[in-house]
């Protein structure tokens, strides 16, 4: 190595050395000369360079992750109550719109318990039908194809309301009107060898009873040409 | 991580925009992109010329028009921080400081690199997108302007032997 690469490696990469490098300055007086003002130029430098920093500063950067991580904790947390909060009140609310089961067996009861409503001939007229109807807010439409064998007032679920009883083609129906008891949507159920279908009508709801599950969908239909629940 | 290597990040930072607040910013960014991103880094052992990186290209990135304006206009609190420093320091040191700054940036930021960092002339290529011969030529004449401005006898003498 020569002194002009001595000093181009020097000025390069002061602190790199090799040992080529290092042998030559060793060995040549004006080159050691040389590295020697130039380590103490780079001390220099380095105090320099070196300008101060805040002592706090490495603090002021943690300090900012763990709030920027608290604020998504927060954010998060907020978000599981707004959800636990709307999972509440959309159980709450699905257990108040609809129909309760105690309701259903209630009403399987008032059917089983009253047999001398089955077995009656009162033939009575579209008009008594429409005005038994009217406190629940439901319309007949058309005229029903069937007999009207029973309509009495019967306490219900809510008050009272209106036992009608319809043979219709093949089938009878029991109608149960609850003009006091709202419910928001239509539910099924079968209890003690009747089947049950609760809906809502304009004001309250009113119950369809008959003797299978098979039996009620058809006559529901039936009376739906005929009968308009909520108007 | 932090306590390692924010106050050199400052530093650096620093001694690329020349304004305290732009410089603290830029090692916040720095390491809230390094933790966003922390999973690229394969080995921990080169996390600090990893952080060293971002740095530079977020200043590449947010702070270049800034730095011109800086520099073209060094404000009031920055000549209060300037002067309280040249009180409490050398004069040697204070011509050294403003010797570096008439330094071009790219002569300037290698340099500080190689002499804050202790990298090797390849490391520094690496980051900031140069061949490593380009950065070699760059602080070897960062070096010889400086010296050549502050110990200009000496600097010729060195010349002629």
């Amino acid at each position: 190595m020569n002194c002009l690469e001595f000093r181009r490696l020097k000025l390069t990469d002061p602190n790199r050395l090799t040992p080529a490098a290092l042998e030559h300055a060793a060995a040549c007086p004006s080159c050691a000369d040389f590295n020697g003002a130039q380590d103490a130029f780079e001390r220099e430098l380095l105090e320099a360079v070196n300008v101060a920093a805040d002592p706090a500063l490495a603090a002021r950067v943690l300090l900012r992750r763990r709030l920027k991580h608290a604020g998504y904790r927060r954010v998060f947390a907020r978000a599981a109550v707004v959800l636990l909060i709307c999972a509440a009140l959309i159980s709450a609310g699905v257990r108040l719109l609809t129909p309760e089961p105690a309701m259903f067996s209630a009403l399987a009861a008032h059917v089983a318990h009253e047999p001398n409503a089955f077995k009656a001939d009162e033939h009575r007229t579209h008009s008594d039908l429409a005005a038994a109807l009217s406190a629940s807010g439901a319309r007949i439409v058309r005229p029903i194809k069937g007999d009207i064998s029973y309509i009495h007032p019967c306490p219900v679920p809510g008050g009272m309301g209106k036992h009608i009883v319809i043979r219709i083609g093949a089938g009878t129906i029991t109608l149960l009107t609850m003009p006091n008891k709202n419910v928001y949507f239509r539910k099924v159920k079968t209890h003690e060898g009747y089947a049950v279908a609760v809906l809502p009508c304009k004001r309250g709801s009113v119950a369809l009873v008959a003797k299978s599950e098979a039996e009620l969908t058809k006559l529901e239909a039936q009376l739906r040409d005929h009968v308009q629940w909520q108007t | 991580m932090v306590h390692a290597y924010a106050a050199d990040l400052y530093r650096f930072a620093y001694w690329k925009c020349r304004d305290r607040a732009l410089a603290e910013d830029l090692v916040q960014e720095t390491y809230a992109r390094a933790w966003a991103a922390w999973r690229d880094l394969r080995d921990e052992k080169a996390a600090k010329q990893w952080l060293f990186t971002i740095l530079h290209r977020e200043h590449a990135r947010l702070y270049e028009r800034k730095q011109m304006q800086a520099e073209a206009q060094v404000s009031e609190q920055e000549m209060e921080h300037l002067m309280r420093v040249a009180e409490a320091q050398t004069q040697r040191n204070v011509e050294l400081r403003e010797a570096m700054w008439a330094l071009p940036a790219p002569f300037r930021e290698p340099l500080v690199l190689q002499v804050l960092g202790g990298f090797a002339c390849e490391e520094i290529a690496q980051m900031l997108g140069l061949s490593e011969a380009a950065v070699m030529q760059r602080v070897s004449r960062a070096r010889r302007a400086l010296r050549k401005q502050l110990e200009p006898e000496r600097d010729s003498m060195e010349r002629r032997s």
